[in-house]
This record gives C-alpha cells, structure tokens and sequence, in this order.
C-alpha cells in the first residue's frame, strides 16, 4: 500500500505539467475565493469546457485543487473587513474581525491561514484512513442522525452568547431558524410567506443574509466611526512577519483544538446530506463549548479563527470519499466535480479502490499539496495585504460594498435579492447598534432547514421510533449534556458575565 | 444604548414572530408544524426579555460602560497580550452623539443609493457613480484621486467580472427600457 | 393615373427592396450582438453543462456573434423560464430549462406565467428516458414482482410540485402500485438512501441512475422511451388505457431533453438563422463527443418538430388533467 501511496506522491510532484497547472489552479481558486458571493460552482463550471480534452489525472487534480482553495481565500476579506465570502467565513468573522480591530489581523491571517493548511491536510489523512471504513459510517447516518445533528448544532447557540445574554442568543437564533422556513416546504409544497415572489420559494439565501448581517453593518459603522479598521494607530503595533509568525505558531499552540476539529470536520463532510457551513459552525460551537474562557469568543479569540476554519479545510477532502467511492456527492460542489469527474472518463464507485488506486492517492496527494502551495502563498502576500486594516476606512469602504452588492446579485442571479440583501442589512445594523449577537442567526437559518427536512423524512420512515435509534440515543445523550453544561456555566460566578458578545 | 432603541428590537424580534406564526395557521398541517415550533418559543422570549429589559434601570447604563471597558480589559489580559483600547489616535472620529447620527444617515443613505441606483440603472452605471461621490464627499478625497481610483476600480471590477467570469451584472429597470427604445 | 402608377411601382419597389433585405437582415442581424442563453439552474450541473456547451457552438455557427450563458436559478425552472418568456422577441434571448415544466403549466401551477405551446422552439438536444429503478437489496427483481407486493414499498421523490415528484405520483397512482411516496429527496439523495435501505425504489431519469447502476446498487425493472433494449419498456407491461396514456405523456416529456427556446413571436428570418446555428452545433463532431462525457448523447430535433410535440403534450384530455391534478392533491398529506 504504501508503495502505492508514494508513488502517487512521486508522479504529481515530478510531473511539471501536473505542477503547473497546480499553480494555475491554486491562483485561480484563491482569487475566485477571494471575492464574497462568488461561488466555488461557478468556478468550477467555467472550467469544465478547458477540461474536456485533458488527461483524467491531471484535469482532476486541477480542478480539485482549484476547489479546494476555493474555500481558503475567503478568510482574508473576512478577517480583515468584516465581509464574510459565504456562510463558513462568517464563523471566521465572529472573531476574526474584532482581532483585526485590535490590530491583529496578522496574528489572525497567520492563525486562519495555517489552520485551513492544517484542517486540509489531516482532511486527507482521514480521507486516506477512512477508506476501508466508509461505506458503514456513511450508511449508518438517516435522516434521523441529521436532524438530532442540527438539534445539536443549535443547542450551541446557548454557548454563544453567555451570561445574561441568553435569551438574546437564542431569540436571535430562532429567527435565523424561523427565516428558514421562508419557501416551499419539503412536505406540502406550499411556499411559505412566498406566495408570488418566485425568488422566495427557494428560500432566502444563505449568503445574502450573512453579506447583509455581517458585512453591510460593519462596512457602514466604519463609514461613520472613520478611523482605520485597527482601532489603534499604527506606531503602536510592531507591523512585520513577526506578527503573522506569532499568528502561525498559534496553531500548534492549540494542536489539540486544530486535531479534534479537523477531524469533526472531516467526518462532517464524509456524510453527504449535512451541508457545508455545518461544519465550520459545529466546530465553532465546539471550540466555545471545550473553551475554559468562552467569554472570549466574539471578541478576538484565536481559536474561533482556527476552529472553522480547519474544518471548512477539512471537509473537503471528506466529502471527496463518497463522491469517488459512491458516485453520491458530498456537497454541491462536490456534485459538479463529479459531472467533471465523469467528463475526464472517472468513473466514481467501488472500483475505484481496487482498479484506480493510484488515481485516489494522486487526488489526495493533490489536496495535500494544493493546501500547502496556498497556504504558504497566502502568507507570503499577508504582509501587504493586512497593512489595509490600518489606513484610513471610510476609502476602502465604498469598493467592499460594491463587491458584496455584486456578490450578492451573482449569488442568485435576480435583482429581488437586493432587496432581501437591503432589508437584512437594515436588521444587521439594528442589530450590530443593539448589542444582539448575530452569530446564532447564521446557525438557525443554515441548520434550521436541516433539521426540518431531516425530521420531515424521519417521521415518514419511522415515525416517532427513530428517536430509539443508536446513533440517536448517542445524539440525544450529547444534547442533553450540552444544555446541562449551558446551563451549570451560566450558573457560576464570571466577572465577565456581564460582557455583551458583540458578534 | 437608550432604553428605547434596546427595547424596539425585542419589539421588532416579537412582532416578526407573531406575524410569521399568524399566517403559519393558515397553511396545511405539514407546512405549519415547524414554523410554529420556532415561532411560539420565540414569542416567548421575546416577552420575557422585554420583562428582563424592563428590570434594568436607566442608571445603570453609564455604569455598564465602564464595567465593559475593564472587562474587556481583563479579557485581553487573559488572551495573553497587552492591548490599550481607547487610547488611540483615531482620525476623523465623530464628536459627538448627533454628529455620529448624522454620519450614519448620510452613509445609509449612500447604500440605499447605491441600491436604489443599482436597481433602477443597473450596475455599470451605478458603480462609478457611487464611488465617486462617496470617495470624494464622504472619504474627503481629493478629485484626482477619487477619480482615478473609480476609474481604475470600475474597468477592474468589469473585466473580472463581465469578461472574466462572464457573469452578466443586473442592467437596471429604466436603462433596460432605454436601452430597447434605442434598439428600437 | 400615370402619377398613380409611377407612385404604386415605387411602392412596390420599396416592398421587394425591403423583402430582401429583410431576408439579409436574418444573418447580418448577430453580427456584433450578444446573445444571452438563460439556463435555470445554479451554475455546474447537467442542465447548465449543456447549456454551455450550446451557446458555445452556436457562438461558432454565427458568425460575428457573442454568446453569454446567464445563470437563474430557483423555484424548480420556473424563473428561468418565465425570465426566456418575457424577454425581448428580438432573438437575442434564449434558454433552457427543465421539460418537466409541461406538467406545471397543464395543472395551471402556481407561478407559472409562461406559455409552452407559444414559445420559439429552436430545438432539443438529447432523449432521456425514464427508468423505474430497484435497489439491489431488494428482492424484487421484475415490474410484476413489484406489482405484487403485499406491502407497499418505500418510493423516494423529489419536493412536492417538481416534475419527479409529478411522475412518480401519477405514475404509482394509476398503475396502483403498492408504493409509499416520500418526498424531499432532491438530488442524488434518493441514491445515498437507497444504499442505505430506507428507500427501495424511484422513478428518475436514465442518466442520473447509470452510475449507480454500474456500480450495481440497483437494477432497473422498467423503462419509458429510449432506445436501449435491456429493459423492458413500461407500456408493454400496462394494459390500463389510462395508465397507457399517462405512460405516453411522460415518454413525451422524456423525449425533448435538454430543450433550447426563446419567447414568442421572435421574428421568423431570425429563427430561421437561430434554427440554422443550433442544427450546426448538434453537428459538429467535437460538440457530439463532449455531450457523450455528459453522459447525454445528442439525439436533436428541431424548430417545428419539438413546437410541435410540445403542443401534443400539452394537450391532455380533461380527464388526464383530472388525474394529474388529483394525484398532486392525493399524496399531500
């Protein structure tokens, strides 16, 4: 096997062609990424056509790469503006952001950067160990283990906003869920609060709302406040690699952390029906929740910067198993690679273990290399590109605007968004004035969804009983000790109960 | 934060859930069950946060202030570094309560021209406009500056995203008819 | 009358004059313009692949002209589709989207606010014909097995009001076959849950199902239209007239794949040119191997043929209307 393996490794870095359009893709992906509302489809759609003649490795390891950074330059705008790319940026914005604020959007970047290299790189050591074992772990999550996994991932909301800020964190969340009963529902087919509006019968979109809670509000309150970003003046802060370095040293610092979420992450991103932002959210709320000071978290914790993003990292290579071996799709992006897959003569299924082994370890090798090429690039250009946190705002703010309307115009490709994006932002900013925390939102409504379409399909096929399920009695036992320990939390003395959570 | 403006969000919070739980009644059994489900307990927070925010007395307001600024002072103690807030030199920081107001009318006000613009003209036309004006009135840029700057702006959003990824960008309500009366 | 005369002949001198240039003005017209293809779905994905793959090779069949693929998704097709049918009739706006539409507008569905039977065909790209597929673990190995259950079986669809959800409801209903439907299986969910068991049977499109027949997760039982003689066609099995006939909407459906259309009353010198470019496209050798990797092998008609058959299809008699209403009401809960 493991000769195999090094093979593999051996023939994508020695081939110069494969390297090359590597980088291609990698510069590519990260560019794409870069931009809010410009998806990883689009991306990838656009290249299908370049893909049709080339050879079956190196077409898939070009677009894979390309996909995979896709989700790893999104980090920058959110970090260091506020402006999240789409829904799993938005978990990097929760602290990210305030961290630019105090002027360490290096620090930050340094941290992000690595933690997406890190979560990449495990994602495929799990891919690569969790071969053998796939087929029963993907098969042993129902309907109903996806609807207590939402549940779960929403009791987290309780985490996010402590002490006496609770009810606001959860009224907030319930929001975020009851928005995301807007549109057909999965049983009836009646389109709710939609009636006419086409546009809604989809429901609202995800990355619309994030753009308009997120980044709108925070883009006009630098507009009003001016100054810079970085709420302190340059002389103050050491500005060199130093800070990135320290940024990056974070990591292994929470090794721990990093491990346990990448592989939540990955595993998150094996069973296809979860969605993506799950991820980065899960391990988000999973970081608060193991956290000794969660306090901190919202306002400039490092590890609400690495958790989510080793695990939007890591569940790509997850969701590359049953893409490949099942022919199912992880994701939705997942779904058009493997249109592309199909194009370059891939043909995704069981085979693939015994005739095409070798092409399994190019494409995880590819991902392993992809990651690092990115990683070490994006920190490279860091330097430069966090100086923009220090000068002055109210001149960088009309062009982030204008990329998040665009973003959020492409996103769905019909003008009624804008006025979902405007009315949005106008409770964002409401909300960003009052001191509500904004983060639960983006659970509910991403999570919310989940849990109505899961729980719609488990009471068709089981009634009430799935609850009895093993994998749900394990589900239930963790909710119910996520609440317990909310509860036991909120309960002891903290001098710093009485601090809002800005987010 | 005014007695008031916090209240009105729990309020604004209370009143979607009513109206969204309201008209859930009215759809099938299927289509209700989850609105209602997030929409009662909703409803129920709201009010007793309105209860809570009601126990809380005016007095405390500015005595919160302080006691946010030495948390969040601790806070960055226990992070592991030392960071001074508010002691920075923070150019062009509104004076006072009405002038911070009045900026953020002005600035809303840019945004929902730009969208106003965006709708009823499209983006080609919008985006340089909207650049310019709030480079060179709101960011206090000189003319040649703010014009360079949408200018080179504006042929780089167009290339990424019209020639590049071939997205076609919302050409607006009134230039679209314009535009077929040209066409004829 | 001299005066008369000399007038009538410049006049119809004009008319001739203009007659030829109009008859110019068809090719000439694209020249320098920009076409857009809507295609109603979100970008990646069958329908947007091979809308892609069209607007580029009628690009290369008109000369001077511009294809730009717009992307608009949502509400299953239908914004895309009302989006081709309001635009402007000058030939500069086509599309695609899912032929499943047909059964939207017989039913008068909600949203709807485009006309099939009044739309510029140009043509249709590909067959796809509709599979009754089984899971592999299932016993079940025939269409009369299946029939003969005792108990229903579990069937997975898409949302409600979707053109699979539409199928497969009529389809079980009239057949009465002992089949539970449950829905909100979109994508390729209803494979995930088939290998899983919750699920053991659906009807869906040949070639969304050929790789997870290949790797042999399933079989298929029964097949409507195509061309493939593995399996036995659904209308040999059936004797009902009623079911008959639903069984010949549905191959309808399945026959104008992948359909290229613009709003009513584009003028007719363009479509002709429009007409011209996509037959050249579906010629084209290179466009032909690429739509083999789509897994979709082009199998076109064109212009008055598709306008032609979409009208067939949607001209139902009473009582089929009857039905697919009702068996949209029946299954809802």
């Amino acid at each position: 096997m493991f000769d195999v393996m090094f093979a593999a490794l051996g023939a994508l870095v020695t081939n110069p062609q494969t390297m090359g359009l590597m980088l291609i893709a990698v510069m590519i992906g990260l560019i794409v990424g870069a931009t809010p509302g410009i998806g990883g489809r689009l991306s990838i759609a656009l290249a299908i056509p370049f893909v049709f003649g080339m050879d079956m490795t190196q077409g898939a390891v070009f677009l894979l790469t390309m996909h995979a950074v896709n989700g790893t330059s999104g980090q920058i705008s959110s970090i260091m503006f506020g402006v999240p790319g789409d829904g799993d940026d938005a978990a990097t914005t929760i602290d990210g952001y305030p961290m630019a604020k105090k002027g360490e959007a290096g620090r930050a970047l340094g941290a992000s950067i690595t933690a997406s290299g890190v979560g990449g790189i495990i994602g495929a050591i799990v891919f690569a160990v969790m071969i053998p074992v796939l087929e029963p772990i993907v098969l042993a999550f129902s309907p109903a283990e996806f609807f207590l996994l939402a549940i779960l991932g929403i009791t987290f909301i309780a985490f996010l906003a402590g002490g006496n800020n609770i009810f606001k964190g959860m009224i907030v969340g319930l929001f975020g869920m009851m928005l995301a009963t807007i549109g057909m529902d999965p049983q009836t087919g009646t389109a709710r609060y939609a009636g006419d509006y086409l546009f809604l019968w989809d429901g609202v979109s995800l990355v619309t709302c994030v753009l308009a809670l997120f980044a709108v509000p925070e883009m006009i309150t630098l507009a009003v406040k001016g100054g810079s970003i970085a709420a302190i003046s340059m002389e103050g802060v050491k500005f060199s690699y130093k800070q990135i370095f320290q940024g990056v040293m974070e990591v292994p610092r929470h090794w721990f952390l990093a491990l346990r979420t990448s592989i939540i992450g990955a595993l998150i991103g094996m069973v296809p029906g979860l969605g993506g932002s799950a991820a980065a959210w899960l391990c988000y709320g999973h970081a608060v929740q193991t956290s000794k000071h969660p306090e901190r978290f919202g306002r400039g914790a490092v590890e609400g910067v690495i958790a989510p993003e080793t695990a939007s990292n890591a569940k790509e290579g997850g969701s590359l198993l049953p893409t490949l071996f099942f022919g199912i799709p992880g994701s939705s992006g997942m779904a058009v690679m493997m249109g592309a897959f199909l194009i370059l003569g891939i043909q995704p299924g069981p085979a693939m273990i015994t005739k095409h082994l070798d092409l399994v370890w190019t494409l995880i090798w590819a991902l392993v290399v992809g990651n690092l090429i990115a990683v070490t690039f994006l920190l490279f250009i860091t330097r430069w590109v966090a100086v923009l946190t220090f000068i002055n705002a109210t001149m960088l703010v009309p062009f982030i605007v204008v990329l998040v309307v665009i973003g959020a115009y492409v996103n769905e490709g019909q003008w009624e968004n804008l006025l979902i994006l405007l009315a949005m932002s106008i409770i964002g900013y409401a909300m960003l004035r009052a001191n509500w925390p904004r983060a639960p939102f983006v659970i509910g409504l991403v999570l919310g969804r989940i849990a109505e379409e899961s729980l719609h399909k488990a009471m068709d096929l089981w009634g009430l009983a799935f609850f009895t399920r093993p994998i749900s009695l394990v589900l239930i036992g963790m909710i119910i000790a996520t609440i317990g320990f909310a509860i036991y939390r909120s309960r002891k003395p903290n001098v710093l109960d009485n601090l809002q959570v800005s987010a | 934060m005014s007695m008031i403006a916090r209240q009105s969000m729990t309020v604004f919070m209370l009143a979607v859930f009513s109206i969204m739980v309201g008209t859930a009644l009215t759809y099938p059994e299927g289509a209700r069950f989850m609105p209602l489900t997030v929409g009662i307990p909703g409803i129920l927070l709201c009010c007793l946060q309105i209860a809570l925010d009601f126990r809380k007395s005016a007095g405390a307001e500015d005595g919160e202030k302080d006691e946010i600024r030495e948390a969040e002072l601790k806070a960055a103690k226990l992070v592991g570094h030392d960071v001074e807030f508010g002691q920075a030199a923070v150019i062009d920081a509104p004076k006072d309560q009405k002038e911070e107001v009045r900026r953020e009318i002005i600035t809303w006000g840019y945004f929902l021209g730009f969208l106003g613009g965006v709708l009823l003209f499209g983006f080609w036309v919008s985006i340089p406009i909207f650049l310019l004006s709030f480079l060179k009135e709101r960011a206090g840029a000189t003319w040649t500056r703010s014009i360079t700057l949408t200018c080179i702006a504006s042929t780089a959003f167009y290339f990424i995203f019209a020639k590049g990824l071939g997205v076609s960008l919302y050409t607006g309500m009134i230039t679209g008819l314009i535009m077929d009366r040209i066409a004829g | 009358m001299k005066h008369a005369f000399k007038i009538f002949s410049l006049a119809l001198a004009a008319c001739a004059a203009t007659q030829a240039q109009a008859a110019d003005e068809g090719a000439a017209f694209f020249k320098d313009k920009t076409v857009t293809y809507i295609v109603a779905t979100a970008p990646g994905g069958g329908y947007d692949s091979y809308g892609r793959l069209v607007a580029e090779y009628m690009q290369r069949n008109l000369p001077g002209s511009t294809f730009v693929v717009k992307n608009m998704p949502g509400a299953g097709h239908i914004i895309g589709a009302n989006a081709i049918y309001a635009s402007k009739a000058d030939g500069l706006t086509i599309g695609s989207f899912n032929t499943g539409l047909i059964y939207n507008q017989i039913v008068g569905a909600q949203g709807v606010k485009f006309d099939l039977s009044k739309m510029s065909w140009i043509g249709k790209a590909a067959s796809d014909p509709r599979v009754v597929v089984i899971a592999s673990q299932s016993p079940i190995k025939s269409f009369a097995e299946l029939q003969a259950q005792k108990t229903p079986v579990n069937f997975a669809t898409a949302g409600p009001g979707s053109a699979s959800y539409v199928e497969t409801v009529i389809l079980t209903n009239t057949l009465k076959l002992p089949v539970k439907n449950l829905t909100g299986y979109n994508g390729t969910d209803d494979q995930l849950a088939m290998r899983r068991g919750e699920i053991i049977g659906s009807i869906a499109s040949r070639s969304s199902y050929s790789t997870f027949i290949e790797n042999g997760y399933g079989r298929y039982i029964a097949q409507i239209g195509g061309n493939d003689k593995d399996v036995p066609q659904l209308s040999s099995l059936v004797k009902d007239q009623k079911a008959l006939d639903l069984i010949a909407l549905v191959q309808s459906q399945g026959d104008i794949a992948r359909l290229t259309a613009g709003p009513p009353a584009i003028p007719a010198d363009r479509m002709k040119v429009l007409i011209e470019a996509y037959k050249k496209a579906m010629e084209d050798k290179e466009l032909q191997a690429r739509a083999e990797k789509l897994e979709r092998p082009v199998e076109p008609a064109y212009g008055e043929d598709v306008a032609k058959a979409i009208v067939k299809a949607l001209n139902q008699s009473d009582e089929t209307k009857q039905l697919l209403a009702e068996a949209l009401k029946s299954d809802k809960k």
